[in-house]
């Protein structure tokens, strides 16, 4: 059986980068992430010492990071990307090391993606890093009909994307 | 024939994502297996879903800029200490809730606090002084050099000066007993550095060669004053019997230190406005006695510290609520009224506070000749005093919810 620290250091180790790119992709500054998801982990610890029922702890650490990162800045102030990765996105010349109609989809991804509301991108990030939908609406603080409403849409138009 | 209806984008999401009840699952399930339209449709989906899922890890996961520095390891330690702060809010949150507190007396409570005894733990130790130090010393370290000022304060005198001196200056100057020099006899007695005294390095070398020694640290938080520990050291074994160092909570940086002698005690805080570097200002003196007359403050004004040992002494024999003693500062004085009390009560009080150099008692017949002049109101600060004792006392009876770590 392994200590909370153990359990903790682990997961820390496992998903820091996946969840330090989620707050960034939220518009957090990435030194300002770092330290959010250091946080966020060590908050994780405490949870765990108090004995709190924490079952899917990369759906806990992505909710306690995105609320945390809303404390630090205020709503107001939250950019919803960078501009110049959101330039960069929808650049048809984006370079993937992948096949020429692999990097045409993802190019198209690209745009499509460039052209979601920030929830609905937010939906679609939390789902690709393996969230359920209730752990997505409980970090985003929404209803789940709202997360399932997102990513429909979300995955409607990136559907046109991949096949016009 | 299929009788059911065909699924939407939305219900065959839901049913890739697992996300439909049983029942529903069930039956979407059974449209699929005989809808080859729905089927075609799911198969879209799902490769949507896969070249998104594609453009998430190599697109979009590795154009999000990476931390600016490398990942350091937890520091559950850091944790311990907090959460026993956060367990335990009850002393300095009660006490912030008051506006009528003022900040400093918020924060002078964990001193108050440590005297009182207050710190009776039920839980283990678990934040050792020597650590604290031990980082508080490496943050020193790894800081950029600053050309601080300090300022070195006894009940009557104070010494603002740079926080470093350098290594030239002459150090076994003779010395007045009135001048301020003697600060740096009594810390020289003590074996307390004075080259950077206010540093966590200064208190550590004293701290580390003392061979017995009592160590408490507390935790202070209160609205208005920066989170912060402090080291409360007792001893017997050196001039200085007992020390408290307060490091600021975000960098370990120290920025106040007082040192109780028998007779004296010396206050170390930093000064706010940060004076230029030496080589800029040359008329600045770097020891006491090479400087102007101005740089020695001839005022002796009793502190906050004075008045919050006065209430700490007076709590040690309950007289400090339900009795009619006021405490308040007056210039080198905490005045102590014990207007009301019996003698042989006035007699308790007096000896109570025989070791507080400060203290100057008024009793009934001071107030009946007129000696006391404008002490015959009561101040303002006595119910501040006594709110805060009650809340000590609380704090005291529930051992267990003290913001105070023993060591």
């Amino acid at each position: 059986m392994r200590t909370h620290e153990e359990q903790v250091t682990r997961a820390f180790e496992e998903s820091r980068g996946d969840v330090h790119r989620y707050l960034v992709s939220l518009g957090v500054s990435p030194p300002q992430a770092q330290e959010v998801t250091q946080e966020a982990f060590l908050r994780l610890y405490v949870a765990l010492e108090r004995g709190e029922d924490v079952r899917n702890l990369r759906a806990w650490i992505f909710r306690v990071a995105h609320n945390h990162a809303l404390d630090v800045r205020s709503k107001d102030r939250l950019r919803p990307i960078e501009p110049e990765l959101e330039a960069m996105l929808r650049d048809e010349h984006v370079s993937v090391e992948t096949e020429l109609i692999e990097k045409e989809k993802m190019s198209h991804l690209g745009k499509a993606w460039s052209g979601l509301s920030p929830q609905q991108r937010q939906c679609l990030h939390l789902r690709a890093e393996g969230l359920l939908y209730r752990e997505i609406a409980a970090t985003m603080q929404i209803s789940i009909s709202s997360v399932r409403e997102f990513l429909s849409r979300a995955v409607a138009r990136l559907q046109k994307a991949v096949y016009e | 024939m299929n009788s059911t209806p065909h699924a939407g984008d939305e219900v065959l999401l839901r049913f890739i994502d697992d996300d439909l009840a049983p029942a529903e699952a069930w039956a979407v399930g059974t449209h699929l297996s005989s809808c080859d339209s729905c089927r075609s449709q799911l198969d879209d989906l799902n490769e949507t879903l896969s070249e998104y899922q594609q453009f998430h890890e190599t697109v979009l996961k590795t154009k999000l800029p990476p931390p600016p520095l490398p990942w350091k390891p937890l520091d559950f330690r850091a944790v311990h200490l907090r959460s026993a702060r956060s367990n335990s809010p009850r002393l300095f949150a009660s006490t912030a809730r008051r506006a009528s507190l003022s900040p400093w007396l918020a924060a002078a409570a964990a001193l108050v606090a440590a005297y009182l005894g207050v710190n009776r733990l039920q839980h283990p130790p678990v934040v050792k002084a020597a650590e604290l130090l031990n980082r508080a010393i490496r943050a020193e370290h790894a800081a950029p050099v600053r050309n601080r000022s300090i300022r070195i304060q006894t009940r009557r005198y104070h010494w603002d000066r740079p926080a470093r001196l350098p290594a030239a200056l002459p150090r076994t100057k003779a010395v007045n007993s009135q001048d301020v020099s003697g600060i740096r006899l009594l810390l020289e007695s003590a074996s307390y550095s004075l080259d950077d005294p206010l540093s966590a390095g200064a208190f550590s070398r004293w701290h580390d060669g003392l061979p017995e020694k009592q160590d408490q640290v507390a935790v202070l938080a209160a609205p208005g004053v920066p989170e912060s520990y402090v080291i409360h050291t007792t001893t017997t074994a050196s001039p200085i019997s007992d020390a408290s160092l307060t490091l600021r909570a975000t960098d370990l940086h120290a920025v106040s230190c007082t040192l109780r002698f028998a007779a004296e005690t010396v206050e170390m805080t930093e000064i706010a406005d940060e004076s230029p570097a030496p080589h800029s200002m040359p008329e600045q003196p770097l020891w006491p006695e090479l400087a102007p007359a101005p740089s020695v403050s001839p005022v002796p004004v009793a502190g906050p510290r004075d008045e919050l040992m006065v209430i700490a002494m007076l709590h040690r024999i309950n007289a400090d609520l339900g009795e009619p003693v006021a405490v308040r500062r007056s210039g080198p004085n905490v005045v102590v009224n014990v207007t009301g009390l019996d003698p042989r009560r006035q007699e308790e009080v007096k000896k109570a506070l025989a070791n507080v150099d400060a203290v100057r008692l008024v009793t009934n017949e001071e107030e009946r000749d007129g000696t006391t002049g404008s002490q015959r109101r009561p101040p303002p600060q006595v119910d501040i005093a006594n709110l805060l004792l009650a809340e000590l006392q609380a704090a005291a009876a529930d051992t267990s919810s003290t913001g105070e770590i023993g060591d």
